[in-house]
């Protein structure tokens, strides 16, 4: 029964899938182990299988490296559930591309409301030129329109007094490691600190939209660092004494501690 | 058909809700998990841009599978292009071809070098089941298959790789270190296979 079941004769045609390259085994036997990785077999066919692994070193072999294999596929190249949750929050915050295409798409009014939104937008477009011109000649600043942007110091206080609630959690260093990856374009570690806890991650529009903020304790006392691409932070003339700045590559790191509280910004290094 | 646009809170919604099927798009082209997920990030932004295109009543996954393969290829030649403009490049394409896995490689890294060996849908159909435990009717809605092929390109591939590791790890016990003749390449961004899967 077992060779009924396992061994199939015909599988060995010398073809591609032949018992040769099979590592020794028949095509219908190789099925079978698949259909035992998967958990498909019935319960007869199981019982036949196990028991037939217990002597057939062939069988016993391509199961152990079946399972190895699917070990190893996981470990290597399973996604990140973090990483993509953040990938998927990034979209939310990203700048909406299609708005112009989606106003074309919209309810066209009666000519008359429409020629009224037309004067209203000329109007509109008038007074946002003359003020790109004011800015331009007559000494004010070249203004892009920005988003609202808070403060470190707020953004820090409102942190704490949020109680310090991460919106993401990275378990392990590597997940650490991805996320920075993914959101700043460098891959970054925390060297182990006496007294240091980190929390988590959470956004705020402190730099740019994009600011990332790594929520932290040490000794129970709060720390904050900001994180943000080089190009988009402020100048490091300007801080208090419980701020401090650091550049890793072309991140750009800015701490808020409570009183105190010494430094963690050192402990930060580049993944190699 | 015209349908009105998605929103980009339904964009995102959708997104979030096949993100690890479209991971598996995105790794089996790469190979590499950081890829991916940059591959991932560029893809999300061209979906939304592109997302009028995309019609409502058919599968998003599909749709932006599509995405996700085209911009991984882009990337995967950069890359090759990279390579080959440096010096170090120029070294390793010179080099290109069947490859050689070293008996001291290790086994994760020879696992995913038989992985290139397979075709691009049947890496994603093993990576849908495997790392993702994927049943195989989730495969064929994934990827706009049957379920019978899903079935039938895990199974293939399985027994492949298993043949290609075994072949090497018997020819490394008997003192032949290289797998002459294994077919194990590194790499999965070589484009093999032109079924398309999304």
């Amino acid at each position: 029964m077992l060779e009924r079941l396992l061994r199939d004769p015909s599988g060995d045609s010398g073809g591609p899938d032949s018992a040769a390259n099979l590592g020794g085994l028949g095509r219908s036997s190789a099925e079978l182990v698949d259909r035992f990785i998967d958990g498909t077999l019935s319960d007869r066919e199981r019982l036949v299988f196990e028991k037939s692994l217990e002597t057939d070193a062939v069988l016993c072999e391509h199961v152990a490296l079946q399972r190895r294999v699917d070990a190893s596929l996981r470990g290597k190249l399973a996604p990140s559930d973090l990483v993509l949750k953040h990938i998927a929050a990034s979209i939310v915050d990203a700048e909406d591309a299609l708005a112009p295409a989606e106003a074309s798409t919209r309810v066209i009014l009666p000519a008359k409301k429409q020629v009224n939104w037309l004067r209203v937008a000329a109007l509109v477009a008038v007074a946002v030129s003359g003020y790109f011109a004011y800015s331009t000649f007559l000494g004010g600043k070249a203004a892009l329109p920005k988003v609202a942007l808070v403060a470190p110091a707020v953004a820090y206080q409102r942190e704490v007094s949020e109680g310090m609630q991460p919106y993401a959690v990275c378990t392990t260093s590597e997940e650490f490691a991805a996320y920075t990856k993914t959101q700043l374009g460098i891959a970054l570690k925390v060297r182990p600190v006496d007294g240091l806890a980190l929390i988590g991650w959470d956004y705020e529009s402190v730099f740019s939209r994009r600011t990332v903020m790594l929520l932290a304790k040490y000794h129970d006392k709060p720390i904050v660092v900001f994180m943000d691409k080089v190009d988009v932070g402020p100048d490091n003339t300007c801080i208090a004494a419980n701020e401090a700045n650091r550049v890793i590559g072309n991140v750009f790191l800015h701490e808020v501690r409570a009183a105190g509280v010494p430094s963690v910004l050192d402990a930060f290094e580049v993944v190699k | 058909m015209h349908t009105p646009p998605l929103s980009q809170s339904e964009f995102a919604q959708m997104f979030q809700e096949h993100a690890r099927s479209l991971w598996c798009v995105a790794v089996s082209v790469l190979g590499n998990r950081d890829e991916a997920e940059d591959v991932l990030q560029e893809s999300a932004l061209t979906g939304l841009a592109k997302r009028q295109e995309f019609v409502r009543g058919t599968s998003f996954v599909h749709w932006m599978g599509q995405v996700v393969r085209y911009t991984a290829l882009n990337e995967g030649r950069r890359r090759r292009i990279r390579k080959a403009s440096s010096i170090d490049g120029l070294q390793t394409a010179a080099s290109d071809g069947p490859v050689h896995s070293d008996r001291s490689e290790p086994f994760d890294d020879r696992v995913v070098a038989a992985l290139a060996t397979l075709d691009e849908t049947a890496r994603t159909c093993l990576l849908m089941r495997t790392v993702l435990d994927f049943s195989y009717r989730q495969i064929s809605e994934a990827l706009q298959i049957a379920e019978g092929t899903a079935m039938s390109h895990v199974h293939r591939s399985r027994m492949r790789m298993r043949a290609a590791l075994l072949a090497f790890e018997r020819s490394s016990a008997s003192g032949h270190g290289s797998n002459h003749g294994s077919g194990i390449a590194p790499g999965l961004s070589s484009g093999t296979g032109g079924t398309k899967h999304a």
